[in-house]
């Protein structure tokens, strides 16, 4: 009986290293089905995993499912944010969500449900709305202000605001704008330690170094073209534009170089 | 009574002004975009070739692979193994997208008022599952207007079926507009 049990359980154990190697073999080969692959996402991101959470953006709202069964995302609840939000970004336990109203700071708690921190009205321009992507790192939160459009009658361009906004946050509970940064039509927007790199909507990509947060300092401008966002990824940097990806090799920030292109046609 | 010739050409006179005036006065028309619908199995998520890119949108990466939103459309899939030489891979056609990400090894999306879920290896593509009707009114937005479009556009006709994407036309009468 107790030799049977062995017996049973060695066939157990040999099917399940055959299932486990099975798996770990059409696997290795491929990033997407790869659930230990980093997933970098853009600054216009509407949808994040983050653990066994789902975060997705309505309109007006944040939903959030369960995904402790990746496969079958199951409802938690939707916080209702007042605001139209447009992107979200996460570091480290704080949920940025921006809005044309203002940036929306959450943290995590422990079941992954966001507690509004604090919410950093861009009051003074209360009428028009501006496209906002944020990223963050621990203590400073960087954000796009712009009010162009491409169509002729839109009626907020007259405003044009186009700004760069950096925010402390080592106190997420109360952001302070450290520095406004004048640009062109800026959109998203991506960090890679001490530098943060950002597009132009007809104008490329710009990189500043953020050391002294205060005062960025513009370090590299592409030639012009159209760019929307951006993912620094370890040395490479995709940026898309309309119909467009370019990848930048920025491993040496006084040598960024364009590597490559995949235009509609390729 | 008896309609003379006279008669007859005084009434069908009067008729053609009446069209013509009719016409004139309640037929205006614009430029504006119309919704392109699907329903039934047009609306299934399926691997084909890789496509154009026209409207790009979200972007995200798991290296080797560079996945971008077409927006209405589905997901671009870029083979980025060398950055020096990226090469499209595929297209996941995922009518009515809008906006999606990758987590714990699947695909979460946005398929008109649906979430969908679907794991793709690069080279088999499956659905794994889907929450009917999970987004609505406003948070299925570019279910009533156009996306990053100001202008004259058709009205969405829910009963049509799911807004795949829009053609610019002529819109008579157009009642809908996005500034």
């Amino acid at each position: 009986m107790k030799q049977n049990n062995i017996s049973n359980k060695l066939t157990l154990y040999s099917l399940i290293c055959i299932i486990l190697l099975g798996i770990s073999s059409c696997s290795s080969d491929i990033g997407i089905a790869d659930s230990n692959n980093a997933v970098l996402s853009g600054s216009y991101a509407r949808m994040l995993t983050i653990g066994n959470k789902l975060y997705v953006l309505g309109s007006t709202n944040l939903r959030i499912l369960d995904v402790a069964n990746p496969s079958v995302p199951i409802h938690v609840t939707s916080i209702d944010i007042q605001a139209d939000v447009e992107s979200l970004f996460f570091n480290n336990g704080n949920l940025f969500v921006g809005s044309p109203q203002g940036m929306y700071i959450y943290t995590l708690d422990g079941s992954g449900i966001p507690q509004l921190a604090s919410v950093t009205p861009y009051e003074q321009f209360a009428d028009i709305l501006p496209c906002d992507p944020i990223v963050a790192n621990d203590t400073l939160a960087f954000s796009t202000l712009s009010t162009s459009f491409d169509q002729e009658d839109n009626c907020w361009r007259a405003l044009d605001l186009n700004e760069l906004h950096v925010y402390d946050i080592k106190d997420v509970s109360a952001p302070n704008n450290l520095a406004r940064v004048p640009m062109e039509e800026p959109k998203g927007l991506g960090l890679a330690d001490d530098h943060l790199f950002v597009c132009e909507r007809n104008n490329g990509i710009k990189a500043f170094d953020i050391s002294s947060p205060t005062d960025p300092q513009l370090v590299y401008s592409s030639a012009p073209f159209q760019a929307v966002d951006l993912i620094p990824a370890n040395g490479t940097l995709l940026v898309v534009g309309v119909d467009t990806i370019h990848q930048f090799d920025y491993t040496d920030i006084d040598n960024i170089v364009k590597i490559s292109t995949i235009a509609t046609a390729d | 009574m008896k309609l003379n010739i006279l008669h007859l050409t005084i009434l069908i006179g009067v008729i053609i002004m009446a069209i013509g005036c009719t016409q004139q006065i309640s037929v205006t028309s614009a430029e504006g975009l119309r919704p392109i619908y699907a329903s039934g199995d047009d609306l299934n998520i399926s691997l084909q070739e890789p496509r154009s890119y026209e409207q790009l949108g979200q972007i995200v990466y798991v290296e080797p692979y560079i996945l971008i939103g077409e927006v209405y459309r589905g997901i671009h899939v870029v083979d980025n193994r060398d950055p020096n030489f990226p090469t499209k891979l595929s297209f996941i056609n995922i009518p009515g997208a809008s906006t999606f990400t990758v987590g714990n090894g699947v695909i979460y999306a946005t398929s008109g008022k649906d979430l969908v879920t679907v794991t793709y290896d690069g080279e088999l593509l499956s659905e794994q599952s889907r929450i009917a009707n999970y987004f609505n009114g406003n948070d299925a937005i570019d279910q009533i207007s156009p996306i990053n479009y100001s202008g004259y556009f058709e009205c969405v006709d829910p009963t049509q079926g799911t807004v795949i994407g829009w053609r610019e036309d002529i819109i008579d009468n157009p009642e809908c507009r996005t500034d």
